[in-house]
């Protein structure tokens, strides 16, 4: 195809699906940090509750990074239903033309 | 004595700590490899075009945003371990102090001051002196090790504020963008289930009470997934009552209606409350619940959970901006 346009939307789904599936994986990822951290030990409590702090904080990033993952799995989906719909749209009108002009072979 | 020391911390605790950061970034590194892998094996040879490119570009730099994040924590991993190391010393130090004290008669105390305890005998004050230079010694580790994390997480903080700042123009761009049929949940989402959230003062206004008892109306309602006349919502006992959005019977199989009351079971989980709502509705539509699931998929249909008995088969479009607003998900999208 002209310009490196093609798309095989079944392969843009399961890329999508791919993603979306290590979401959880990503976001959980963290969970064994947190839990060291509640048992951290320093000698100083203040300075014990400044990295719980700190390590909820990054934990909540990779959340954000897991979430990123199923926004992008979305709009992947949603490219696919675009794809589709305008290629449904276009069968359309040629399905009209075709029945405004009996006896007129199209393709 | 157990494994803390007051003042000197318990060594193992610090590097488990950074053991765990090292494991979670190893996870990240493949989950990362493997996502690459299957975005470079579909960009562009089976998905090309101008769309596929500014993909790809949208995809590089996400990488790169996550890369980072991985690097800086294994930084702040590898300087937390040698705090531990300094902090290990501290202990070997106070241990060898405390067998000077105990062969010489004398006692640490709680706050690590040295005591002879006979202060009467001849020599004591020196002795006390040398005890305390080792604890002192130890004491000196201790802090110094105390002070090799204060600046590692000082660093990571910067570092972690900077990422955070990149993910927040990222999420601009992938949560404005509009989800697909499938309407997956996100983290938030899930994590929304089953709390309550409260509109945000600049996003719109009650025109009737408050939450406890109320109607409120966004400025934009199209952002909410809402057209006139229908662009209010109904608030009650500060849960958003969404029954006047709830799909019409005309679009449910059955022809009734998609408010499912009298549940047992719910409670707050994603996958428990899905399931039994699923399965109410199978039974209904004489569906198996995978049929249902992915119906409700297909339509961008999702569960709104109203009560501990009641969930709103609601659109998505209404139900996914309300879940990025107040309680649980300010934690994560502030």
């Amino acid at each position: 195809m002209s310009d490196g346009f093609v798309v095989d939307l079944d392969a843009v789904t399961r890329l999508a699906d791919t993603l979306a599936e290590q979401q959880q994986a990503v976001a959980t990822s963290g969970g064994p940090m947190r839990q060291r951290a509640d048992r951290l030990d320093t000698g100083d409590p203040t300075l014990d509750a400044e990295t719980r702090a700190l390590v909820a904080e990054a934990g909540n990033l990779v959340i954000r990074f897991a979430d990123a993952f199923v926004a992008i799995a979305n709009g992947l989906d949603a490219a696919v239903d675009s794809y589709r719909s305008y290629d449904a749209e276009a069968a359309a009108r040629y399905r009209e033309l075709t029945n405004a002009q009996p006896g007129t072979r199209v393709g | 004595m157990g494994d803390s020391v007051p003042g000197i911390g318990n060594p193992p605790s610090v590097a488990n700590l950074a053991s765990a950061g090292q494991d979670s970034i190893t996870t990240l590194e493949k989950l990362d490899a493997q996502a690459n892998s299957d975005v470079m094996s579909t960009v562009p040879d089976r998905w090309g075009g101008e769309s596929a490119g500014m993909f790809g570009r949208f995809w590089g730099r996400y990488m790169r945003c996550f890369g980072t994040y991985r690097s800086d924590t294994a930084t702040w991993c590898r300087a937390i371990t040698r705090a531990a190391e300094t902090m290990a010393k501290a202990k070997e130090q106070l241990g060898a102090a405390r067998q000077f004290t105990d062969d010489k008669g004398l006692v640490i105390r709680d706050d690590l001051v040295v005591e002879a305890r006979d202060g009467n005998r001849p020599g004591a004050a020196d002795l006390v002196a040398a005890g305390q230079q080792g604890v002192d010694a130890a004491r000196r580790l201790a802090r110094q090790s105390q002070q090799e994390i204060r600046d590692a997480n000082k660093e990571y903080q910067e570092k972690v504020a900077k990422t955070r700042e990149d993910m927040v123009t990222i999420g601009m761009t992938l949560f404005g963008a509009r989800a697909g049929r499938r309407g997956r949940l996100t983290v938030a989402e899930k994590a929304y289930e089953g709390t309550v959230r409260i509109p945000k003062a600049n996003r719109g206004e009650w025109v009737r009470g408050d939450p406890n008892d109320g109607m409120w109306k966004p400025n934009r309602p199209e952002e909410y997934g809402l057209q006139w006349p229908k662009d209010t919502i109904t608030w009650n006992e500060g849960v958003p009552n969404l029954r006047e959005h709830t799909v019409p019977p005309e679009h449910m199989p059955d022809g009734r209606s998609g408010v499912l009351d009298d549940l047992r079971g719910l409670n707050g989980k994603y996958r428990n409350d899905y399931g039994i709502a699923d399965g109410e509705l199978a039974a209904r539509f004489g569906w198996t619940p995978e049929q249902v699931a992915a119906w409700r998929q297909s339509n961008d249909y999702v569960y709104h959970h109203y009560s501990n008995s009641e969930l709103q088969l609601v659109p998505g479009r209404i139900h996914r901006p309300l879940a990025h607003e107040g309680s649980t998900t300010d934690l994560l999208w502030p």
